[in-house]
């Protein structure tokens, strides 16, 4: 399982960054998000993979690390605003200059 | 008294907002404030000087940096008392001659200030006793000339001449921390006083010759010795009350200063002569050589300046009793007749405009006063009797009497050209007014004529006439001097001096009279001839070799920056993410790749997962619409949360799952709103940046496997499991993040509603002649097909069946899954579909006052535990009708509200932005 989800990460960053490198911003923006997927998907793994839902009395057996989850689920909302932001941003772009595209030269 | 004279120096600095903020709130001139300052530091330190004329000194040591045996350590003897009062003194004239002088609309707060920090720098220099401290004030007062000289910033040679004094002296001064440095090495002691008892250990040390060239460099660049004099002319930009002040009284004799400082610790030695005495000598005639020839009256000033350090420095390299106290005697003299000189420059330029002595001439009747003045001083200058003037140079004269007759004809020689620029100097004030000349119609334009100018401001040529008067006062009874340059040579040397200066009328100072006087005629006359002088002195100095290097500096830099600032952001991104990789890169191959990690045996459920988000992150970049790119986008976001409830997180599986609806709906939006020119824009590089991306993906799999890997590590968790009962909760996810790290979540929310405001700001709402326009825009809707129809059904009966579970799942989230995040989420989706299936009109609500009252209650619950005596967000359960309720349910509810109202204000203002299009 955890190899199978690194190998996950390594795609997401590989599509994530190529997308950034790319000169269109909504493609940009998109890049940004699968970034940010594989980014809380490190954390989590950091957390190891033993145990069950970090519930009390959910279940029998040892708990998962819950703190990588509160920080990933802050994370999920944050990045959420910066994707909204980027996206206002890139209409306030559109609408001065015309030009969405990234830096392009 | 010890610690006045530790405050002496600092106080001055420290004073120097009392010539800016102060002096405004006061309503106060900042000279008269600044020369209040130096006038009670004059003060001060009279009283503090009372042993030192009796031949003891006055010592503070304190701790700095005890680990490593640095001291604040001040010593006042004699030679620093010359000094030191020198400073003060002159500083006092000088400011007050500023405040006619500086034109008042400027930035008159930061010269001021900048003057008082240089005055407490040189006191500092003069009267530090540990080479450290000696060495922050030097550097002190280099960066304090190098704002001072720039102070006109918008002139460009303002500024040139600022960096060239600011580059030689600092420079120097690093090549003499590294002899001080090793002199305290070799010594034992970072404390001259210390170093000055075993002199004789350091003479004999391998080191010595090394250490001496260093200090000696330092000594050379700050007091302008060839091959370094040409920052001191570069310097004159300055106004001139800098000029007198740091380029002829005070700074410049730093380098002076050490020499004599350092003459019974480091000198006596053959080498000390052979270095120091033939460049003061060297200096010394090609300062007057040049000065001579100047057409600048300031330029004539700073070369003659330039030529009186040499004496100064060739005198200390000769180093026996009576040359010492020689230099203590000039360095008074010259401090006297050259400020008054300068003063006088000064106050002829306020009043014609001009420095170029062509164009001036016959000014003695206009300004009768300045004449006197000047008249005075360069008498003094030229070393006539019965000024003091003429009692340093014959000491001079005396002191290489028994010495080679090439240094006694050197000697002799400058007394003749400082009589001959002397006279060039009075010339502005002898000679006939300047005919205008029709060739040069501008020049004579800008001439001054002889109505327009008279006598200038009371403050200007007061000052001045001081100096004067006591370059004057000096010849005619030269008592205080013989005292005070005594005390300064008997602490240099060691031995009680007698400084006896007037001999009466020998044969020797006949002949150096006479020498002089027809040397200086003679040289006057044929002084087209020191043209050539000039340019072999121009071939001796260091700066076009300065000026070359400089200019090199700035290509080499101007270069390798244009090799790697392309103006690219992308190959920025390329650098940085380079970097973070190379650095992941460097930390897996140290610890290794773990073997375990490689799986055994595939679970189809995960693996199907797993394929399916790498595939749709895959058709994210494939997909040439940027509708497929955003649904496949999409697909990766509901994967993912599927993965996360495979490994065990149910809440951010929802919260993930919800965020990702609704993300969905915002890029749908955006790409109406701005989508319309994308097709898809091939990337420039494509190699390069597949090149990029595969290798940050490689690594970022190796180091995601790494992280996987089962440590010995204890968890940080295990005190929130043991507290989760006292929070009155189950789920602990829940717990951190309303309750155990409630101010990060505090943090967090103000971040999502800040960019939640961003967004407002960015894409404006609505405004008041669109709102008119949205009746039609509703009647349009009511005319729906039968799809919408279908829709709207559904959004009636599905939305309040999800803010109803939202609420459930904010009420327990202590318990399971859920909370204030995901329930938020969850309303604004409902939201969302209402306005998708009824219009956008539902939007339109000020969801920024949702979001300030979400804020507002978070925050204000965080203070429901101070009810209860505990600190802040400490958790506290409150007994509701037999219930316990925790507090920060409160909390959770304001997350809840906060967060819907930032993602509905966000995704209103992109859909009327959209509309807008």
């Amino acid at each position: 399982m955890a190899a199978l989800v690194a190998l996950l990460v390594g795609v997401m960053v590989a599509t994530g960054f190529y997308l950034l490198l790319g000169r269109s911003l909504l493609r940009q923006i998109i890049g940004l998000s699968l970034l940010s997927h594989a980014a809380n998907i490190i954390i989590l793994l950091a957390a190891g993979l033993r145990g069950g839902v970090p519930v009390i009395g959910a279940g029998p057996g040892s708990m998962t690390d819950p703190l990588p989850q509160a920080l990933i689920l802050t994370a999920i909302v944050i990045s959420f605003g910066v994707t909204a932001f980027l996206l206002a941003l890139g209409y306030r772009m559109h609408l001065f200059g015309g030009e969405e595209k990234g830096d392009d030269r | 008294m010890n610690l006045l004279l530790g405050a002496l120096p600092l106080i001055a600095i420290l004073a120097a907002p009392l010539a800016g903020p102060i002096a405004g709130r006061l309503r106060a001139h900042p000279g008269w404030t600044s020369a209040g300052v130096a006038a009670g530091l004059l003060a001060a330190l009279v009283v503090l000087a009372q042993p030192v004329w009796s031949g003891q000194a006055l010592r503070l040591s304190l701790d700095w940096f005890p680990d490593v045996g640095l001291r604040y350590a001040l010593t006042l003897d004699g030679l620093a008392l010359l000094f030191a009062g020198l400073i003060l003194a002159v500083g006092v004239l000088v400011l007050i001659y500023s405040v006619a002088y500086m034109h008042a609309g400027r930035e008159l707060g930061r010269f001021y200030a900048h003057m008082l920090i240089f005055m407490g720098a040189m006191l500092g220099v003069v009267l530090a006793d540990d080479l450290i401290v000696l060495y922050v004030f030097w550097e002190l007062t280099s960066l304090a000339s190098f704002f001072l000289i720039g102070y006109r910033n918008e002139d460009p040679d303002a500024r040139a001449g600022a960096t060239k004094a600011l580059v030689v002296t600092v420079a120097g001064g690093v090549v003499m921390l590294v002899g001080l440095v090793m002199l305290a090495q070799v010594g034992g002691s970072w404390q001259i006083s210390a170093l000055l008892a075993k002199a004789a250990a350091i003479k004999a040390d391998p080191a010595y010759p090394v250490i001496l060239t260093l200090v000696l460099i330092g000594a050379f660049t700050k007091s302008a010795q060839v091959p370094f004099q040409f920052w001191l002319p570069s310097a004159m930009v300055a106004p001139t009350p800098v000029s007198t002040y740091l380029h002829a009284a005070t700074m410049v004799w730093a380098g002076v200063y050490l020499l004599a400082r350092l003459l019974p610790m480091l000198g006596g030695t053959t080498l000390w002569v052979a270095a120091v005495t033939p460049v003061g000598l060297a200096t010394m005639l090609a300062g007057g050589a040049i000065a001579l020839v100047q057409t600048d009256l300031k330029g004539l000033l700073a070369y003659s300046t330039v030529g009186a350090l040499g004496l100064a420095t060739a005198l200390l390299g000769w180093g026996t009793p009576a040359a010492v106290a020689a230099a203590m005697v000039f360095v008074l003299n010259h401090a006297a007749f050259k400020g008054a000189l300068f003063l006088a420059a000064g106050a002829v330029e306020h009043e014609t405009g001009t420095r170029v002595m062509d164009r001036l001439g016959g000014l003695r009747r206009a300004m009768p006063l300045t004449f006197g003045v000047a008249a005075l001083a360069t008498l003094s200058m030229a070393g006539l009797p019965p000024f003091g003037g003429f009692l340093s140079k014959e000491a001079a004269v005396e002191a290489f009497l028994h010495g080679p007759w090439i240094a006694t004809g050197a000697v002799v020689l400058s007394g003749a050209l400082s009589l001959a620029y002397g006279i060039r100097y009075m010339w502005i004030f002898l000679g006939s007014p300047p005919q205008p000349r029709r060739a040069k119609g501008r020049v004579a334009a800008t001439a001054p004529s002889a109505e327009s100018v008279h006598e200038p401001p009371v403050l200007l040529y007061v000052p001045a006439g001081v100096l004067a008067v006591v370059a004057l006062a000096f010849g005619l009874a030269p008592g205080a001097v013989e005292r005070l340059a005594g005390l300064a040579a008997a602490a240099i040397t060691g031995t009680p001096q007698h400084v006896e200066l007037w001999h009466g009328p020998t044969p020797i100072a006949a002949a150096v009279l006479a020498t002089a006087v027809g040397g200086g005629w003679l040289i006057f006359s044929l002084h087209p001839l020191a043209d050539r002088l000039k340019t072999l002195l121009g071939w001796m100095s260091a700066g076009r070799l300065y000026d070359r290097a400089y200019a090199a500096s700035l290509d080499g830099a101007k270069i390798l920056t244009g090799l790697y600032l392309t103006g690219r952001l992308r190959d920025y991104l390329i650098y940085i993410t380079g970097t973070a990789i190379a650095l992941v890169a460097l930390g897996v191959a140290r610890t290794g790749f773990a073997a375990s990690l490689l799986p055994r045996g595939v679970e189809m459920g995960p693996a199907v997962t797993v394929l399916v988000a790498a595939a749709a992150a895959v058709a994210a970049v494939r997909m040439r619409l940027l509708l497929g790119a955003v649904l496949a986008l999409g697909a990766a976001g509901y994967s993912v949360s599927l993965i996360y409830l495979l490994l065990s997180a149910p809440d951010i599986a929802i919260t993930q799952a919800v965020i990702e609806t609704v993300s969905l709906v915002l890029f749908l939006v955006a790409i109406t709103a701005l989508g319309k020119s994308d097709v898809g824009h091939p990337p420039a590089r494509p190699a390069l940046d597949w090149l990029a991306a595969l290798a940050a993906g490689a690594v970022s799999a190796a180091m995601a496997a790494m992280v996987a890997a089962p440590s010995a590590l204890q968890r940080v968790s295990e005190d929130f499991f043991a507290h989760a009962a006292q929070a009155g909760g189950k789920n602990v996810v829940n717990l951190i993040i309303v309750d155990f790290r409630g101010w990060d979540t505090m943090g967090e929310i103000s971040v999502l509603a800040i960019a939640a405001l961003g967004i407002i700001s960015l894409a404006p709402w609505r405004r008041a002649a669109q709102r008119a326009a949205r009746p039609r825009r509703a009647k349009a809707a009511e005319a729906a097909p039968l799809t919408t129809l279908i829709l709207r059904t559904i959004a009636r009966v599905v939305s309040p069946v999800i803010v109803a579970y939202a609420l459930l799942l904010l009420a327990t989230g202590h318990y399971g899954p859920g909370g204030g995040f995901v329930a938020g989420l969850m309303i604004s989706a409902a939201m969302v579909l209402r306005s998708q299936a009824f219009g956008a009109a539902l939007l339109s609500r000020r969801w920024d006052v949702l979001m300030a009252a979400g804020l507002g209650l978070a925050a204000g619950s965080s203070a429901i535990p101070l009810v209860a005596g505990k600190p802040l967000l400490q958790h506290t359960l409150l007994e509701v009708g037999g219930h316990r309720l925790p507090s920060s349910l409160f909390f959770d509810l304001g997350v809840m509200l906060l967060v819907t109202g930032a993602v509905l204000a966000a995704v209103r203002s992109l859909v009327e932005a959209a509309e807008a299009e």
